[in-house]
Order: structure tokens, then C-alpha cells, then sequence
């Protein structure tokens, strides 16, 4: 509390400090001013209160901490309008500390200058700034309005629900952060348009308030602004790809606004063209036939996607284009203008122009260059020139020269390019950008990056201590800068069910069979394989190869043939796969009706191999031995079986 | 700039669309070739990186959980037991410079970077066990996908197994170019066809194309599939008796002609025995796979319906 009510006298020191301050340099503007202004007990600052039913005149601030200034031509412009308009008054933003019951009356505050007029204590505001400029438009309820006897709670919504901030010759105030008080502001207006109209007493008046609205103005829809965003014409772009045989592959770029369909079919006049998702951010244009025209005269597409959303793409059409490398394209894409020293910019022109651009790019040191035409990939009646690389900057010509854009500028341009670039301004680690400077380097001017002096590499490129390391990093020449970061990322790769079949998963190269974990090959001889317990059988498919592999669900111990019978005896042997000994524990046991059949066939497949007397392979005493045992479990769990039937 | 770094792109973003990857291709590999390495089906350059990303099992694409796009999958050193020479392990997935460097370093001289064109750098390292593999891969942190080949196979339909595949009704409309895949006495090819033809015929695997993309349509029993056009191809080849595959024991070697190429996750499997792609010999007009072992083939040929190798 006692820090409080410290903090609560400090700031109500220097509050009465700068109206004191403000009082004194407005009694000398008024010396100077013939109409001095005045509103006696309120003031006006909120010059635009905004309305559903009439824009705001000056832009609105984007949160309630952004400022705006006004511009003279602006003020003025206000100024008439409002000497035209019905005169009504805004209370002026003011906030209230928690704890102060009775504000001290309000000073005035010209419009113009934001300077407080005589009388009264320099209230606690919002939204003015150092330079005395109107910060909030927000007409605000003062804690003055109880004496007009308005109906206006003393404590509106969200008027005292604010963030502390700290202005550089300011007080810390209470700034609203939401909640419009345009409603009681309006009221305000209205009750003091009697007053206004007192002659001699107002010289600023300001535009008027429109009444409120009985319930609370809803959020714009993400559809709406999606809408309204969509009136502007999104953009489009030329790009170059050339292959390395020197052909050139022209497209037209339109920009994919968020979330985009993947295909869209917009319109030109009576004709369709389909634009195809082209990265995340562009589509690509596929005007066929119609590229020359389009790039000479201009076009405006439209289109409505899915959710109703109208989008249009335009291109101004012009006679000469000029495209460099950028990171993100492939290729060159459409720049405003020929820069020094890049060697990776396009010039594409109406083949009528060849020799004025020739013309120009020789007086700009980019030597002899060929012009390539329609064989060469060009739109129709256009020629493009490649690496076109200025050396010396031109003077623009005075009016619209088309020609200018060929006339490189001297100022000093950092460009980050190559490398491997992944996002905003990131390179991964090992792959960073290659730093060029291009424009009129004056000489006493240093490349520094981070700090360091940059090194000139022989690839024109610069270079300075840990400039490829991770982390943020900064280039700075003649008072430009570029900022680049090289990281490793190290992303969670996680697997998946891409391809979920019914033998199993596949995901890459792991693959996840279903209800099998043994891998088995063995000739295709021996397709019977038997595991230690009976039932444990599984009959091989056939396959066009001598051996079979594949997953087995249990652990396999006998490849047999699979029609023992039959099968030849100097050529068929009965294989051991793993030395398991059998499960003597089924002898005793009592198969349940499901397993019978495998267990049946199990047993019927030793004991076929030996009426058959094929030969154990290998041919050594543990084998023959164990074969014996299984022989034998063979025989006793046959007779089992028997006795309780197989089905 | 080429594959790798394209793989590290992709490695780093996980996961987009296909214009995304389409994007990146061409701005990753500049001055995109299409005109070498012709083969009588010949794709632009991102297509052709597409199929070698995916049968080197380093990407999906238009799969469950990454359609219409592609997604990258875990790096993975896939085992598979070479006759007589031990084990060898592939390193598929995502991959980083930092990954490969450590993976490399623990490796030592077991260690084959063999660089080839459109496609990344095929790692490879062979030891004289699997379980020499196994911890190899513990160590580096990566996971290991034993007998890689057989696995795969394991898990896949076969050729003719139409519970896989979806029934959907054939397109129709004019803006359709239809081909009918026909199999004559000496030769295989698509002829043109229309709409009405593969509405009328009771059998047949077809093509319909659109703003360049293709979806396959087999025609059986009256009723329509949606399929892959590998997979349709190796159903009529099956139902007509015809054996395209080629098995060479001495020297290992699996071949088929090139419009016959196997279904992807198949061609995975083959391709993860070597850790090579195919290579297309001009002369014979095959494709030929190395180092496949006789089961691996002899699976192969099972899963496509092929009785004779």
C-alpha cells in the first residue's frame, strides 16, 4: 500500500508538472494564435471516432498501444469537414488511476498541437505521445461527465482494463485495451452541441460522432476480411527457368493466398485458365497461347473459390521485364529494376526494342550479349537477354522512360542467395547463403558481418570469421543491413502407416509384417515347415525360384517336402532348420476342436517322411536323434488324435 | 546443388504438398535436365526424382497420412543378408550433413558412398554380421529394419488380390484422353480409347489423363477399379499367362521391360537388396535389378503373378 500510494503521488507530481509545463507553452501559442481554442471543461481528441455506417478518416490503430500520427494536410482536411458537419464533442481518453475518486477537471488540448490550454491539472492520458501527437482516436467517457449528468457508468467496460506502459517523457498510465466507449463518447457530443455553437470559442471542430449502436459491435469475421482482403488484386510474377541446354521456360506466377485450393479455374473475360498450386505460396499460371499478349498488354484474372471468396490476379502489361535470381524460385524471377554486378538477371523485351535495350545495357558495361527469341523458349515477337550483369550505374531518365528499369540506381543492395535455404531468412547449417553486395560501394565504405570486417572471396562473394556458423548473423554495408541465420534443425521424423496392407505395414523401409516374425528360406523341396509343437504348420507358396523365403509365425525346426509320399527318396531329405526339442507336453494334453486339423497334418507330415524313410539332413547323430524324438511325439499324439477323432 | 541437398530440404521441412516439392526440385537442381537419361517413358525431372526418393524409401508420396503431398520417413539402416558376403545395410530415410558425418565416423572403411545421378549419395555399409549392423546403427541412433527385402515382400498383396484395390466409377466427359493398355502376341502398348469403350468392355486396364495426371481404371468381372497402373498392368499379365520377369542366377540380376517396371514398395524391395536403383540397358529395352538374391526374386515374382523366372 505504502508503495502504492508512493508510486500514485510520484505519478500525480509529474502529471501536475507537465500541465504546469503544457499550460505555460500554450499561453504563449496563444499569444500567437488570433482564434484561440477552447473547450472548456473537455477537450477533443478523438478526431475520428469510428462507425459501421461512415470509415473512419484516419487509419486505425492496429491495438490500442499503436499510435498514429496526423498529418497537417490531414488535420486541415478534418478541419473543414468538421466546420461542415453537426458539432458534437468527444470526451478526451483519459484513464483514471484505481483510488482516485474525483479527477481534477480536464485542461484543454488543442487538436492541432495536443498542448494543454489553460486551466485545470494535466490529466493522466492515454494515447498521447512525447511529441504531443494524438496517439488513440477513441473518443473516452471523462470522470467529468457526471457533471453534464450523462448516463454513463462511472467505470465502463474494458475502459480500465489495460496494460501498464511507460511513455519516454510520461508518466506510467492505464491504457484500454478493448472495450469501445464511442457510445457514451457520443452522448457526451450530443449534450455539448448547445455549448459549441457559442461563438469564439471553438477554432477546431471536430468531424461528427455517429449515434451508438444498441448492441456491441461484433469482431470482423475471418471471412470478411478474408473478403475484403480479396478485392485487392493478388500478385503476379514472371519467373524464367532455363535448362541447360539455354532453353527458357516462361511461366506467369500468381500468389496463393493462405490455405488456397490446389487448382483454380479463373476467368479473363469469356475465357478459363486453370492456375496449378506451385509451392505453398504461388500458383502457376497456365496461359497457353496467350503469354505474349499477356505480357504486353496486361490481364486481370478472377476467380471465386470454394468458400465463395473472390480472387483476382493482375499483371500491368509492360514492354520490358527484368527478373533475377531470388531465394525461394527457381530461376529469375520479375524485379523492379536492373541492379550492378548480379549475374543472374533476364531482361525480356518486345523484340521492336532490341536495339534501344541493347543500347542502354552497353552503357551500362554489361557487354556483348545475344538476344534470344522464340527458339529459345521467348514468348512470341519478345527476345530475352541472359546474364546480364551491369557494371556501371546509369542516370534515369526524366518522365516515364520504359528504359529506366534497365538503368541500374548506385544505391548498395546486400543479397543473400544460393545456399540452402529453408525459410524466412534461415540456411541450414553447411549451406549458407553467399553474401554479394551490389551497387555503388563508396570506398571508404566496409563490408562488416557480425561485427567483423568481411573478406572479398574470389567468387565476388564476402566472407568473415564464423560467418557459416549456427546462429543469427548480420551484414552491414553504408548503412543498409541484412540479417541471416544458419541452423540445424533436427526435426522428430516419426513413422506411420502409409501402406497398410493386410500382411502387414509398410512405412520407408520399415516394415512391420502381420503375424509373422521368423525368417526362413528354403528350397522349394521342402515347402512343409514344422515348428516344436504340434500344429505348428505352415505350407509354403509356390514360387517360380529353387529356394522359398519368407516370415514364418513360429520358430521352424523341420523343412519337409510337402508330399512325402510321393516325393523322391534319393533326392528329397528332410531338413533341420533350428534344434528345438520337441514339446513333450502334448502328449498328454487334449487339443481343443480348432487346433485339431494342424495338429493332425503336423503329425501326419513326420510320420509320412518316415514310412517314406527320407534321409536327415545334416546327416550327424544329433540330428537323427532328435528327429527320433520327434518321430515318436509324432505317433503318440496321432494315436490322441484318434481316439478323440481329428474334426 | 543436387538430390542430397534436396534431401536435406526435405528432411528439414518433414513433410508439404507436391507443388511444394515440385518448387523445391527446381529451384534445388537448377538448370533441371529433362532431356537426359531418356527412357521410352520419360518424366520431367521431378518425377523422376519422386520415383527414385520413393524406391530408395527416403520419401512417401500420396500415401496414407501425407496425401497429395509426400512426407519423409525415418532414417533407417535396412538390413538384408548378402550370399556369401554377410550382411549389408542401406541407409534410407531422412537424412542430415551432421547424421551422415557421424554415421560415416562410426562406420569407418565399412562405409560405401557411391554417388550417381538423380538420386542422393546410396550409404552403404556391409559387415560380416547383421548383429555387427545392428550396433552399429544403436550407436548412431538410428533405427534398423532387418531383412529389409523379404519384409517389404512379406507385406505386400499380390498382383491379383482385387481386395485391395477400391471400385470407383469411371470418369466421364469430354475433357478425358482415354487409352486402353493392350497386350498383343509380341508387343504391349496403349492405344487410344474412350470413354465409351471402357464403359462398354467387360475386362481391360485403362487411362484416363487430365491436366497431365493419370488415373488407372481396371476393367474385371464388369466391374471398375481405380488401381495403380503398375499393379493393373502385372492383373492382365497374370490373367493372359504372360511372364515378363527375367531372373540371370549367375550374375544375380533381375530384369523386365521397362513399361513393366514393378509397382513402387515391390521395386523398394528389390532395390534395398543392393541399395541401387535399376539401371535401364538400352539394348535388351529392360530395366535390370543387381544383386537380388533367387528368393527375393522368386518372391518377387510370386507377389506379381509370375510363374516362371
Amino acid at each position: 500500500m505504502v508503495i502504492l500510494l508512493g508510486a500514485l503521488t510520484t505519478a500525480l507530481a509529474l502529471a501536475i508538472w507537465l500541465v504546469a509545463t503544457r499550460t505555460r507553452r500554450l499561453r504563449k501559442s496563444r499569444t500567437e494564435s488570433p482564434a484561440p481554442s477552447s473547450l472548456g471543461k473537455y477537450t477533443e481528441v478523438g478526431a475520428s471516432v469510428s462507425s459501421n455506417d461512415e470509415p473512419p478518416l484516419c487509419p486505425q490503430p492496429q491495438s490500442g498501444l499503436e499510435s498514429f500520427n496526423v498529418s497537417a494536410p490531414e488535420r486541415n482536411l478534418r478541419k473543414e469537414e468538421s466546420d461542415k458537419s453537426t458539432e458534437k464533442l468527444v470526451a478526451a481518453p483519459c484513464v483514471t488511476l484505481p483510488g482516485i475518486s474525483a479527477p481534477a477537471p480536464l485542461p484543454e488540448v488543442s487538436a492541432d498541437s495536443g498542448q494543454t490550454k489553460e486551466g485545470g491539472e494535466q490529466p493522466l492520458q492515454a494515447g498521447r505521445s512525447a511529441e504531443g501527437h494524438i496517439e488513440k482516436n477513441v473518443g473516452q467517457q471523462t470522470a467529468q461527465s457526471e457533471k453534464l449528468e450523462l448516463p454513463v457508468s462511472p467505470n465502463p467496460p474494458g475502459l480500465f482494463e489495460g496494460t501498464l506502459i511507460a511513455g519516454p517523457q510520461e508518466p506510467e498510465v492505464l491504457v484500454p485495451q478493448s472495450g469501445s466507449v464511442a457510445g457514451n463518447a457520443a452522448d457526451v457530443g450530443g449534450k455539448l452541441e448547445d455549448e459549441r455553437r457559442m461563438p469564439g470559442r471553438f477554432t477546431y471542430r471536430p468531424p461528427s460522432v455517429t449515434p451508438p449502436k444498441s448492441r456491441p459491435r461484433a469482431a470482423a469475421s475471418p471471412r470478411t476480411a478474408q473478403g475484403e482482403q480479396s478485392r485487392q488484386p493478388l500478385e503476379v510474377t514472371l519467373q524464367a527457368v532455363f535448362d541447360r541446354y539455354g532453353f527458357c521456360q516462361i511461366r506467369l506466377l500468381g500468389q496463393r493466398p493462405p490455405d488456397g485450393e490446389q487448382d483454380v479455374e479463373a476467368r479473363s473475360g469469356r475465357e478459363a485458365f486453370v492456375l496449378s498450386a506451385y509451392g505453398d505460396a504461388w500458383y502457376e499460371i497456365d496461359v497457353g497461347k496467350n503469354l505474349s499478349a499477356f505480357l504486353s498488354e496486361g490481364f486481370q484474372l478472377s476467380a471465386r473459390d470454394s468458400s465463395g471468396v473472390q480472387l483476382s490476379w493482375r499483371l500491368s502489361g509492360r514492354d520490358i521485364y527484368v527478373l533475377a535470381g531470388h531465394h525461394g524460385f527457381a530461376g529469375s524471377v520479375s524485379t523492379t529494376w536492373l541492379r550492378m554486378g548480379r549475374d543472374d538477371q533476364v531482361v525480356l523485351c518486345k523484340a521492336g526494342h532490341v536495339q534501344e535495350v541493347l543500347a542502354v545495357l552497353e552503357q551500362a558495361g554489361c557487354g556483348p550479349l545475344g538476344a534470344y527469341d522464340e527458339n529459345y523458349g521467348a514468348p512470341a515477337g519478345w527476345v530475352f537477354f541472359r546474364r546480364v550483369k551491369p557494371l556501371q550505374t546509369l542516370p534515369h531518365a526524366s518522365g516515364n522512360d520504359i528504359l529506366n528499369v534497365l538503368r541500374p540506381l548506385p544505391e548498395i543492395e546486400i543479397e543473400l542467395n544460393d545456399g540452402l535455404w529453408l525459410y524466412d531468412s534461415i540456411w541450414l547449417a553447411g549451406f549458407p547463403p553467399k553474401i554479394s553486395v551490389s551497387g555503388d560501394i563508396p570506398p571508404h565504405a566496409e563490408v562488416r558481418i557480425d561485427n567483423h570486417p568481411a573478406v572479398l572471396q574470389a567468387n565476388g562473394k564476402f566472407t568473415a570469421p564464423r560467418w557459416d556458423q549456427d546462429g543469427d548473423h548480420i551484414v552491414w554495408c553504408g548503412g543498409k543491413q541484412a540479417k541471416y541465420s544458419i541452423a540445424s534443425p533436427l526435426p522428430d521424423w516419426e513413422s506411420w502407416q502409409p501402406y497398410d496392407y493386410a500382411g502387414g505395414t509398410v512405412c520407408g523401409a520399415i516394415a512391420i509384417p502381420r503375424h509373422a516374425e521368423h525368417l526362413v528360406t528354403v528350397p522349394t523341396t521342402n515347402c512343409m515347415l514344422l515348428g516344436a509343437r504340434p500344429g505348428e504348420f505352415f505350407l509354403c507358396g509356390a514360387r517360380a525360384s529353387t529356394e522359398w523365403t519368407g516370415f514364418v509365425p513360429f520358430k521352424v525346426v523341420w523343412a519337409v517336402p510337402g508330399n512325402a509320399l510321393h516325393s523322391d527318396r534319393n533326392h528329397h531329405r528332410v531338413m533341420l532348420i533350428t534344434a528345438i526339442s520337441p514339446n513333450l507336453l502334448a502328449e498328454t494334453r487334449t487339443f481343443r476342436r480348432t487346433e485339431r486339423l494342424a495338429v493332425w497334418r503336423w503329425c501326419q507330415a513326420i510320420l509320412d517322411c518316415r514310412r517314406k524313410g527320407l534321409a536327415v539332413r545334416p546327416d550327424d547323430i544329433e540330428a537323427k536323434q532328435l528327429w527320433r524324438n520327434y518321430s515318436n511325439l509324432a505317433r503318440n499324439v496321432w494315436r490322441t488324435l484318434r481316439r478323440h477323432g481329428t474334426k | 546443388m543436387g538430390p542430397n541437398e534436396l534431401l536435406f530440404w526435405l528432411s528439414v521441412r518433414s513433410a508439404g504438398s507436391w507443388p511444394q516439392f515440385r518448387s523445391a526440385v527446381e529451384e534445388i537442381i537448377p538448370e533441371g535436365d529433362e532431356k537426359s537419361n531418356k527412357t521410352p517413358e520419360a518424366f520431367p525431372i521431378y518425377h523422376r526424382l519422386r520415383f527414385n526418393f520413393q524406391s530408395l524409401a527416403h520419401v512417401e508420396f500420396d500415401a496414407a497420412g501425407c496425401e497429395d503431398g509426400w512426407r519423409v520417413t525415418p532414417p533407417v539402416l535396412a538390413l538384408t543378408r548378402q550370399p556369401g558376403r554377410g550382411a549389408a545395410g542401406v541407409l534410407c530415410g531422412a537424412r542430415l550433413p551432421e547424421m551422415i558425418r557421424r554415421f560415416e565416423e562410426l562406420a569407418g572403411m565399412a562405409c560405401e558412398r557411391h554417388m550417381l545421378p538423380e538420386q542422393p549419395d546410396v550409404i552403404r555399409v556391409m559387415a560380416s554380421s547383421p548383429e555387427l549392423l545392428v550396433a552399429l546403427a544403436d550407436s548412431a541412433g538410428i533405427r534398423v529394419q532387418p531383412d529389409a527385402p523379404v519384409a517389404i515382400l512379406s507385406c505386400l498383396p499380390r498382383a491379383d488380390s482385387m481386395a485391395v484395390w477400391r471400385e470407383a466409377p469411371l470418369p466421364f466427359g469430354r475433357d478425358w484422353k482415354v487409352e486402353r493398355f493392350e497386350i498383343r502376341r509380341r508387343s504391349y502398348r496403349w492405344t487410344e480409347s474412350s470413354v465409351a469403350e471402357a464403359n462398354r468392355l467387360m475386362d481391360g486396364l485403362f487411362r484416363f489423363t487430365r491436366f497431365h495426371t493419370y488415373d488407372y481404371f481396371l476393367r474385371a468381372e464388369g466391374r471398375a477399379f481405380k488401381v495403380g497402373g503398375q499393379a493393373g498392368k502385372f492383373f492382365l499379365l497374370a490373367k493372359y499367362g504372360r511372364q515378363v520377369l527375367h531372373y540371370d542366377r549367375s550374375t544375380q540380376s533381375l530384369a523386365v521391360p521397362v513399361i513393366f517396371r514393378p509397382p513402387y514398395l515391390l521395386e523398394r524391395a528389390l532395390a534395398l537388396c543392393s541399395g541401387f536403383l535399376p539401371h535401364y540397358d538400352l539394348a535388351t529395352k529392360m530395366v535390370v535389378y543387381r544383386e537380388i538374391p533367387e528368393e527375393i526374386a522368386g518372391f518377387a515374382a510370386h507377389i506379381l503373378r509370375q510363374s516362371g523366372l
